[in-house]
Formats: structure tokens, sequence, C-alpha cells
């Protein structure tokens, strides 16, 4: 895989993806804020879930394709692949941190409490942490194919966190409702489901959409830096005044 | 078209969409916002009908609320509001439960006749997390955008594109 056809490729679709990306969160939008009722116990204050739910589910996303992005690295070290990782990893965080704030907006009316140690709440907070560490280390390492090879190692130990983000809410007495759309069912009205999808939908190709830009972001500087590097060098050469 | 100036018209169209649904969703919600308060309804006795906000006195609530009718005390920070409910079966009437009532004060009887009681609907929460959601997604997928767009200029125009 060369870079430079992974880039003719995000260039082409990119505009679609961005484009299906705003259509979907305006209709998730109207309909959220507009279109669906209120619930019989919170009130109003569900509206919340159709941003909060739609942030944590991208981040998890986010997480995952970072996981298998890096065991993809380190099988066939490939460095498209390692600018791929590294462009997801900030925008997980990005999703990371607002799906915590949202919740934390959501948690204040309906338990009192802005935050609690629940078991979902603080496996969310480690994975925020585990992808900050992931960021931070790829700024502290000179060498890029250590840097590559050990950020991928942290990615892939830090998926240990995802299962147990998934499953807290079954395996521990929480305080964070549990899965309202699993296998085992839909537990949720019709009408808070289509907002719900749409924002999901919205919030996954925004994703995507983020993941092309700062790949070619990335890309971009690299190649910058690449071509300073060499005119540097023919400047500084010894044979550069003859 | 130059790209940057293409961005810039994609964001404004996006700028306008959200604009517009914005004012959409403060219209639709402008009549839960106007209310009152117990203390304000027995001082000024408004006419028509109202929205009152308070919490469910303990140990005032009397009637079935479940079958639709029911009496209690709406306290507020001076005062306390009597209330006489009739309507749909409710299961949310309970001491210490902040709510919503909608009705019209009688002042021949003394009483708040509310015919819907609600959730204290907490609009200022929704607000505030839509924009804390989306807002700085928004900025950060704009100046990403932007940035891409000046790099790639940068890339065409600048000396180092021409040396290789």
């Amino acid at each position: 895989m060369t870079i430079h056809r992974v880039i003719r490729g995000v260039q082409r679709y990119q505009g679609w993806v961005g484009g299906g990306a705003a259509l979907c969160l305006l209709a998730g939008l109207y309909l959220g804020l507009l279109g669906s009722p209120p619930d019989y116990v919170q009130g109003e204050v569900v509206r919340i879930m159709y941003i909060h739910v739609p942030l944590a589910h991208t981040a998890l996303l986010g997480y995952t394709v970072l996981a298998g992005g890096s065991v993809w690295y380190l099988w066939k070290r490939d460095p498209v692949v390692d600018n791929m990782c590294h462009a997801v990893a900030a925008i997980s965080a990005c999703f990371t941190a607002l799906a915590t704030a949202t919740g934390m907006i959501w948690g204040k009316p309906t338990w009192d409490a802005w935050w609690t140690w629940d078991a979902r709440l603080t496996s969310f907070a480690v994975l925020l942490l585990i992808l900050l560490g992931y960021l931070m280390l790829r700024t502290m390492i000179d060498d890029p194919d250590k840097e590559a090879r050990y950020a991928a190692v942290l990615a892939i130990l830090g998926f240990v966190d995802l299962p147990i983000v998934h499953f807290s809410v079954e395996w521990w007495r929480t305080l964070h409702q549990p899965q309202s759309i699993s296998l085992r069912g839909v537990s949720i009205a019709s009408g808070m489901l289509a907002p719900l999808v749409l924002m999901s939908l919205g919030m996954s190709l925004l994703f995507s959409y983020m993941l092309m830009i700062r790949t070619q972001l990335l890309y971009l500087h690299r190649l910058l830096d690449a071509k300073k590097g060499r005119l540097l060098s023919r400047f500084h050469a010894p044979n550069a005044d003859s | 078209m130059n790209p940057l100036r293409l961005l810039y018209l994609r964001w404004s169209v996006v700028l306008v969409a959200v604009m517009g649904l914005a004012a959409l969703t403060a219209q639709h919600y402008r009549d839960h916002l106007a209310g009152f308060v117990p203390q304000e309804v027995t001082r000024e006795a408004p006419a028509g009908d109202i929205r009152v906000a308070g919490m469910v006195q303990r140990g005032t609530v009397t009637g079935n609320a479940r079958a639709g009718h029911a009496a209690f005390q709406l306290m507020g920070r001076e005062a306390s509001l009597p209330v006489v409910y009739e309507g749909p079966p409710q299961d949310n009437l309970r001491a210490f439960k902040t709510l919503v009532v909608i009705g019209a004060w009688d002042a021949s009887a003394g009483v708040f006749r509310a015919r819907e009681i609600g959730i204290v609907p907490n609009y200022g929460f929704v607000a505030g997390a839509y924009l804390v959601g989306l807002l700085p997604l928004a900025l950060l997928v704009f100046a990403m955008s932007r940035r891409v767009n000046l790099l790639y200029e940068d890339m065409k125009t600048s000396a180092l594109y021409q040396e290789d």
C-alpha cells in the first residue's frame, strides 16, 4: 500500500463522507431535539442521550480501529498504517473526552452528581488516559521506527480496557444504565431509536471524515519536513559550493 | 473554485443549517420556558393558563394520582401553593419530587387547578451537553480542513516543491 494511493482515495471520497456526516447529524439533531418524545421518568434531559451515546460509541469504535491497525502494523510494518493509527488516536481521544464531558452533564440532573466512581465511568476514564498516554509516547521517542513499535504495543495492551467498558454495566452493579441496544434485543421506544441511530451513523461518518483529514495532515507535515531536510542537506553538503 | 473558498462556502451552508435548527428549537421550547414559582402565583394571581415549578411537600399528597385526581402542596422558597390535580394518571407525584404543574389559579377557592403535571425540563443541561459535544468537534474539523488546504497550497507554491 503506497501513501500516494491512500491520499488519492481519501481526496476522492472525503467530500461524500463529510457531506453524509453533516446530513445524518442535522437530521439526527432535528429528530432528537424536536421530533422525539420526552422520557417518562427523565423528562427532557433524556435528549442528552442523542449526543452522549453516539460520542461514546464512536470513541469505542475509534479505539477498536486503533488496536486493529496496531496489530496490522506490527505484522506488516506498514508506515501508512502507522500514520493512520497516529491519526485515529488523537481523534479517539477527542471523542472519549467529549463523551465523558456530556456524560457528566447528564449525570448531574439524573444522579445529582457530576462524577461518581462507577465501573462504566471509571473504565471509560481509563480509556481516555490510555489514549493520552499513547499520544504522549509518540512525542517522546526520536526514532520513528521505535516510536511506531512502542505505540502499537501500548495500543494493543490498552485494548484490554474495551471489554471492561462494554460489559461493566453487566459485571458490576452500576449507576449507569445497562445497554438499550444489544444482541438480546432493543429496549428503547422507536421514536427515540431513530434519532439515536442517525446521530450514531453521523458521528461514525464524522469520525471517518476527521480520520481522512488528519491522515492527510500528518502526511503533509512529514512530506514538508522531508523536503525541508533534503533542501537543507543540499545547502550543507560538502560539495555544495562546487 | 479555490479549494479554500469552497471550504468556507461549505461551512457557511452548515452554519446556516445549524442556526436554522437552533432557531426552530428555541421557538419550539419557548412556551415551556415561561413559568412561575409558587410565591409569585399567590402574590400576583396571574390569569389564564400558566406553568408553575416547585417541589411536592412531604405529607401533603392526598387522593390517588394514579387514578388522575390528587391534592398536594407545591413548595417554593418563600411560600407553598395548594394544588388540586385532575388529569391523566400520574406516577411522578411523590414527596420531594420537583415538578411543573400546568393549569390556572382559582382565586375564589385559593387553589391552583392543575390539569397536567410534568417533570422540570432542565433545558440548561440539555443545551450545555449539545454545545460541549458539538462545538469542539466542529471547531476541530474546521481547523484541520483549513490547515490541510493551506498545506496543499503551501506545497504547490513554495520553493520547497520546486526543488523536487
